[in-house]
């Protein structure tokens, strides 16, 4: 549930891009920080281990205004993606208001694309929340690696892989040319801003 | 947070908020995904390997690396740099074969680094012989550092050598385990290999380009 402070009319909004280790996550926000640090005027903090993968998590906060009267304070987490740091992952997700799972769209990322999934979901019900009820945007990520004939998963399988039972938006994306980043950050901000208001009615 | 406004309202606002804060910048058309004119990339089935390795390491992919190394250093076999290139990430490669989950972290980056700066030479048409090297050289530069890194410093084995001489009858020697020893050993042999083998090949291209130069 996000956090409302009636009294400073404002509101925090936490979104959480989840998914399998070197989807993407990170490259996520780097591209928003990167594109938009004038605009967000504020830090991206990034903690990684030797070889450059997120250790504990990426955190990027911004304000996009008034909102009803109410300050709009966005936060966008990313959890490590490496299978042994799950209890990070449960960690980041308390509290959690919106979702981006990135899968991979590589052919042979198939199985971890599910297993993550999975995983979230498993750690969202250790929480007592289910992933049909947080809002979600799905991101299949990495399809530009097709111009170099690299094995892409069509985003027809990715559908029935990943989608066939949230039924949630998603885009195509390439995360490192930034193509539908700012599309998905969009669509989750506006899911998650709904489900808040529809919450607190 | 009141409900003061109707759904579309506040719907409404809240796009008009984003588009202010990330309005103008989104990718341009350019970016987007083109199909159209798709160049078949020519290290593809060598990059696919790479990003598996990226994602682990099993026997199965290493040897596929190891395959399509061999596979490439005969497609460029006439060309010397890309040849030292492939050296260089074949090295890596079995050195990473070899420890798997234990190899230095650094290799991983160096084999990324390598690889992307292949990449580069390969597809860049309007790149001169002279920035190829100057590429080459860098890469050359990261691959000593790491092997400096992994080799055991002088003092160590001076040292080493003085416990298992006073100590010859009891093992393991000081907390090091002979079989740790043997495969540092081991290590250093490939390595020295591998460095003797690249010399030689640098030595070559030097010769090439200074009678090229000259005639």
């Amino acid at each position: 549930m996000a956090f409302v402070n009636p009294k400073k009319k404002e509101v925090q909004v936490k979104i959480v891009y989840y998914g399998p280790g070197r989807g993407g996550k990170t490259t996520n926000l780097e591209y928003v920080y990167d594109k938009f640090s004038s605009r967000i005027k504020t830090e991206m903090v990034t903690i990684k281990t030797h070889g450059d993968r997120t250790l504990f998590f990426d955190f990027l906060p911004f304000d996009i205004g008034k909102v009803n009267g109410y300050d709009v304070k966005i936060q966008l987490y990313t959890v490590p993606g490496q299978v042994k740091y799950n209890a990070t992952r449960r960690l980041v997700l308390r509290g959690v208001d919106g979702m981006v799972f990135v899968a991979d769209a590589m052919a042979v990322r198939r199985e971890k694309n599910i297993l993550s999934l999975k995983n979230l979901q498993e750690n969202l019900a250790n929480y007592k929340r289910s992933i049909f009820k947080v809002p979600m945007v799905l991101q299949y990520n990495k399809v530009d690696l097709a111009e170099q004939g690299i094995p892409i998963l069509p985003v027809e399988t990715l559908e029935q892989d990943l989608n066939s039972k949230l039924k949630t938006a998603s885009f195509p994306a390439s995360a490192l040319m930034g193509t539908n980043v700012v599309a998905t950050l969009k669509k989750i901000i506006s899911l998650t801003m709904a489900s808040i208001v529809k919450d607190l009615k | 947070m009141e409900n003061e406004t109707t759904g579309d309202q506040f719907s409404e606002e809240v796009e008009n908020r984003l588009q202010n804060l990330f309005g103008e910048e989104e990718p341009s058309e350019a970016a987007e995904i083109k199909s159209a004119d798709i160049k078949p990339h020519p290290l593809r089935e060598l990059k696919t390997v790479i990003l598996a390795i990226d994602w682990e390491i099993t026997d199965e992919i290493m040897a596929s690396f190891v395959e399509q190394v061999a596979v490439f250093q005969d497609t460029y076999r006439n060309d010397k740099i890309v040849l030292v290139f492939l050296q260089l990430l074949g090295s890596i490669g079995e050195y990473i074969r070899t420890h798997l989950g234990q190899s230095h972290p650094d290799a991983f980056k160096i084999l990324t680094s390598l690889f992307t700066e292949l990449e580069r030479i390969v597809q860049s048409e309007d790149l001169t012989e002279v920035e190829r090297k100057k590429i080459l050289s860098v890469e050359l530069g990261k691959y000593k550092k790491l092997k400096n890194q992994l080799m055991p410093s002088k003092a160590l084995a001076d040292d080493r050598r003085s416990v298992t001489a006073a100590t010859s009858d009891r093992s393991p020697v000081g907390g090091v385990q002979p079989e740790i020893i043997k495969a540092i050993e081991d290590l250093k042999l490939f390595i020295q290999q591998e460095l003797r083998i690249l010399r030689e090949e640098i030595k070559k291209l030097r010769e090439e380009t200074g009678a090229g130069q000259r005639s």
